[in-house]
C-alpha cells in the first residue's frame, strides 16, 4: 500500500480567513451606502425631509449594516395612497444590490491569491 | 427575430386582465382593477395596482440580449373606512386569481406570477383610519411572444 506523507510549509488559511473578513466588512458597508445613495436619488422631494433622513450605519463588528428611513410617513409615497400614485425608491434601490456585494466579496477572495 | 416591446405594460395588460376576469368582482369590488391609482369617481373598494421594482434579465455573454423581465407588482384592495371585513374576501380574491399563475396575451408570456409576501397600508387621518389596503407582492417573470 502507497502511503503519502504532506508537509505544509506554508498555511495561508488563517491569513485568507482574515482577510475575507475584512474585506466582507468593507463590502457590506459599501453595499449599504450605495443602497443608501441610491434611494436619496430615487426618493420624491418636496421639502426634501424625507431624503434627508436616509442614513447607513453598520454594526455587529461591521458585519451587519442598515439603511434607515428617519420619517415614518415614507411608506405613502412608497407604495401609494387612495389618491397619490406611488413613487416607489425603497426596492428600487435595493434591486441589483445582492450581486454587487457578492461580486465585492468573491474580488476579495480571488485579490488574495 | 427578436422582439422588443415594452414589457411593464404588457404584463399590466395581462394582470388587469386576470384582475377583471375574477368571478365575483362585480360583488366584492365593484369599483374594478386599475393600474397606478382608482379614479376619484370610482367608488370603493376597488383594486389598485402598480409596478414596485424589477429589471430585465439580460444574456451573459451578449447584454444586449433581454431574456426576460422580472417585475414585482403591488395588488391590494382599497376600501373606505376602518372596516377590516370587506378586504378579506378582495385580497384572497387576488392571491387565487395571480399566486402561483402563469398565462399570456396576445403581445407577452407570463411564465411565472406567485406572491412574494402579502402587502397592508393604513391611511388615517383625524378621524381615524380612512383608507384600508390590503394585497400583496407579487412577482412575475415574462418573455415578448
Amino acid at each position: 500500500m502507497s502511503e503519502i506523507q504532506v508537509e505544509i510549509i506554508q498555511n495561508r488559511i488563517p491569513g485568507l480567513v482574515v482577510r475575507v473578513e475584512a474585506d466582507a466588512r468593507s463590502a457590506v458597508k459599501q453595499t449599504a451606502d450605495d443602497i443608501r445613495d441610491r434611494m436619496k436619488d430615487l426618493a420624491p422631494k418636496d421639502t426634501g425631509e424625507m431624503a434627508g433622513s436616509i442614513s447607513s450605519d453598520s454594526n455587529i463588528a461591521g458585519k451587519e449594516a442598515s439603511v434607515s428611513i428617519g420619517v415614518d410617513y415614507w411608506i405613502f409615497p412608497n407604495y401609494g395612497t387612495r389618491h397619490q400614485v406611488a413613487q416607489p425608491f425603497v426596492e428600487p434601490a435595493i434591486v441589483g444590490q445582492e450581486a454587487g456585494l457578492l461580486q465585492r466579496i468573491i474580488s476579495a477572495f480571488v485579490g488574495f491569491f | 427575430m427578436v422582439v422588443t416591446i415594452n414589457d411593464e405594460l404588457h404584463i399590466a395588460e395581462w394582470i388587469e386582465t386576470t384582475l377583471t376576469a375574477i368571478p365575483n368582482l362585480g360583488a366584492i369590488a365593484p369599483g374594478g382593477a386599475w393600474l397606478d391609482l382608482i379614479p376619484e369617481e370610482i367608488p370603493l373598494p376597488a383594486i389598485r395596482f402598480h409596478k414596485q421594482a424589477g429589471h430585465d434579465v439580460s444574456g451573459a455573454t451578449r447584454q444586449s440580449r433581454r431574456i426576460v423581465s422580472q417585475y414585482d407588482w403591488v395588488v391590494a384592495g382599497v376600501v373606505k373606512g376602518p372596516g377590516l371585513l370587506p378586504l378579506v374576501p378582495i385580497a384572497d380574491a387576488i392571491d387565487t386569481a395571480l399566486d402561483g399563475m402563469a398565462g399570456a396575451t396576445a403581445t407577452i408570456a407570463v411564465y411565472q406570477c406567485w406572491r412574494i409576501q402579502t402587502f397592508s397600508l393604513t391611511e388615517t387621518g383625524r378621524s381615524g383610519v380612512e383608507f384600508r389596503h390590503a394585497g400583496g407582492i407579487y412577482r412575475t417573470i415574462a418573455r415578448p411572444l
